[in-house]
């Protein structure tokens, strides 16, 4: 996708400072200058909708920024706003918030990171309510046919979907936000995977924005126990991601065939921990690790899947409200079902809570209701494993601790632990 | 010869620093005939400006000095912008750009 930004500022050093910026991140970029002071106002016939992304000053000769977004933001066309504001005017950068800007940057400390960043951030914001809008449409002429996609979808009729270039072999399953086809992609008749995120959904800014976000994490993350993406896009009627093919089946269905043994358990911790450290070091908690995230290729090795709620850790403007809880109860860490602050060391947890099931074949807490069980991991106390296993207790007691500072601090210590044991 | 003053300046700017620092030269000169003409709205929006722009290129101590302009210009208070373009003119005598 190419970035098209129009930058309003009557500074021309500091039109070519984003330039410039922009440029190094985004070479295809096309950035629109706008000087207030020689170009006058930005009217009513000049079209917002072909830029993805505005950053717009607030004191701009005589013109005032608040002003212009104000205006801006009545449009239909207007692109998410970055507002630049000066050094020490964080109360115009509040009230820029308050009158819909997307963000704001201080120009007296910009930095490319922090400009990419939030461009960044807007972009998907942008692609998020253009979906949004298409999707809308789509409905609306759905609902006139009498033939709503969502009916059809859920049918499981796998002929209804079409996204160019794939041909769909079967539905594999369903979740909470999509549902998953096998399919092929026609230029090399690879077998892949493909998400398609549940029509109703795709109506919630929210959930789109989690989906596109779920894409730009993995993307970023070199790991061969991360699952690789090929493809993300969305037509009319369908938002997608198209990913790796896992032919070896999950780890859920090796736990219930019992043939996990405690080394082959320790090996799959020892991939696990190497995945978490690549996301973790990416800034991303996964939250919702379980043996069904957890997949095999046809040669065994293993990927974590599904960051469908994975959360960048930097991200303050939570995706969830505080409190409620969106991971699997039987893998949630205590932290997050007290809806507390996450890092890292959540995701050990669940690798522990995952280590004791493949060991003990059970697992290690387990309730008749949701809240009952979330209560279990709060305050009941870590299980002991039968004592033929008992050699890897201390390393259960470390995973499953219930305060996160008594875990590993980080997944990479958790895989100096796993070299030294297997000494 | 008077002590130069680092200043560490983003790599992905290298190609805009010549010209950049080139106007700020220039725009000394402007700034002082501004001042001497009186023109005060000109030296507020200008320092507003320089504020705007240093930090970003790398040059805090523009912002600051930009900064005092803009105020002072709001106050029509001539002997403190005297002042910030003797210091202005000063710091890119000795201003030293390292890219990092």
């Amino acid at each position: 996708m190419t970035l098209h930004a129009l930058v309003v500022d009557d500074s021309e050093d500091f039109r070519l400072l984003v330039c410039q910026y922009i440029a190094v991140e985004w070479p295809d970029a096309e950035v629109t200058e706008w000087d207030p002071v020689t170009q006058g106002e930005i009217d009513d016939n000049h079209d917002l909708a072909k830029y993805d992304v505005m950053l717009l000053d607030y004191v701009m000769g005589k013109a005032d920024g608040l002003e212009w977004l104000k205006r801006f933001r009545r449009r239909a066309d207007c692109p998410p706003v970055i507002f630049l504001t000066g050094a020490g005017n964080e109360q115009v950068a509040v009230m820029a918030l308050k009158n819909g800007a997307f963000d704001y940057l201080r120009k007296h400390d910009l930095s490319k990171a922090r400009l990419v960043e939030a461009v960044r951030a807007a972009m998907n914001e942008r692609k998020a309510a253009e979906i949004t809008q298409r999707m809308a449409r789509t409905a609306a002429l759905s609902e006139l046919n009498r033939v709503p996609e969502v009916a059809r979808v859920t049918a499981g009729d796998s002929q209804v979907i079409e996204i160019n270039g794939y041909h769909v072999i079967r539905k594999i399953g369903s979740g909470g936000m999509s549902t998953v086809y096998l399919v092929t992609r026609i230029e090399d008749q690879q077998q892949l995977v493909m998400k398609i995120l549940d029509s109703k959904l795709c109506e919630d800014n929210e959930f789109l924005m989690r989906f596109i976000q779920e894409y730009g994490m993995i993307s970023k993350i070199e790991s061969r126990h991360i699952v690789k993406i090929y493809d993300q896009g969305f037509t009319d009627r369908h938002v997608y991601i198209a990913m790796e093919y896992f032919a070896n089946g999950d780890l859920r269905a090796r736990i219930k065939s019992g043939g996990v043994t405690p080394e082959q358990s320790m090996d799959l911790l020892g991939q696990v921990a190497s995945a978490l450290q690549s996301i973790h070091e990416h800034g991303i908690v996964h939250r919702d690790l379980k043996p069904e995230n957890i997949m095999f290729r046809a040669d065994d090795s293993l990927a974590i899947v599904d960051f469908g709620i994975a959360k960048m850790i930097s991200d303050v403007n939570s995706l969830t409200q505080t409190g409620h809880i969106l991971g699997t109860p039987y893998y949630l860490s205590p932290e997050q079902a007290k809806g507390e602050a996450l890092d890292g060391r959540s995701d050990l947890y669940s690798a522990g809570i995952m280590l004791f099931e493949m060991l003990a074949k059970k697992r290690p807490f387990t309730a008749t209701t949701p809240i009952a069980l979330v209560n279990k991991h709060i305050n009941d106390p870590i299980p002991r494993l039968p004592a033929e296993l008992g050699r890897y207790q201390e390393l259960i007691d470390i995973l499953m601790a219930k305060s996160p500072s008594a875990r590993f601090a980080s997944a990479k210590q958790l895989q100096e632990y796993l070299l030294k044991f297997g000494k | 010869m008077a002590e130069k003053i680092k200043a560490e300046v983003s790599k992905d700017l290298e190609s805009l620093i010549p010209r950049y620092l080139d106007r700020r030269h220039k725009e000394i000169e402007i700034f002082r005939a501004h001042l001497a003409a009186g023109e005060f709205e000109a030296l507020r929006i200008g320092g507003h400006s320089l504020k705007g722009s240093g930090g970003g290129y790398g040059f805090p101590d523009l912002t600051r000095i930009g900064a005092t302009i803009e105020t002072a210009a709001k106050a029509g208070d001539a002997p403190v912008i005297e002042a910030a373009l003797t210091e202005y003119a000063d710091y890119m005598q000795r201003v030293e750009v390292t890219f990092v």
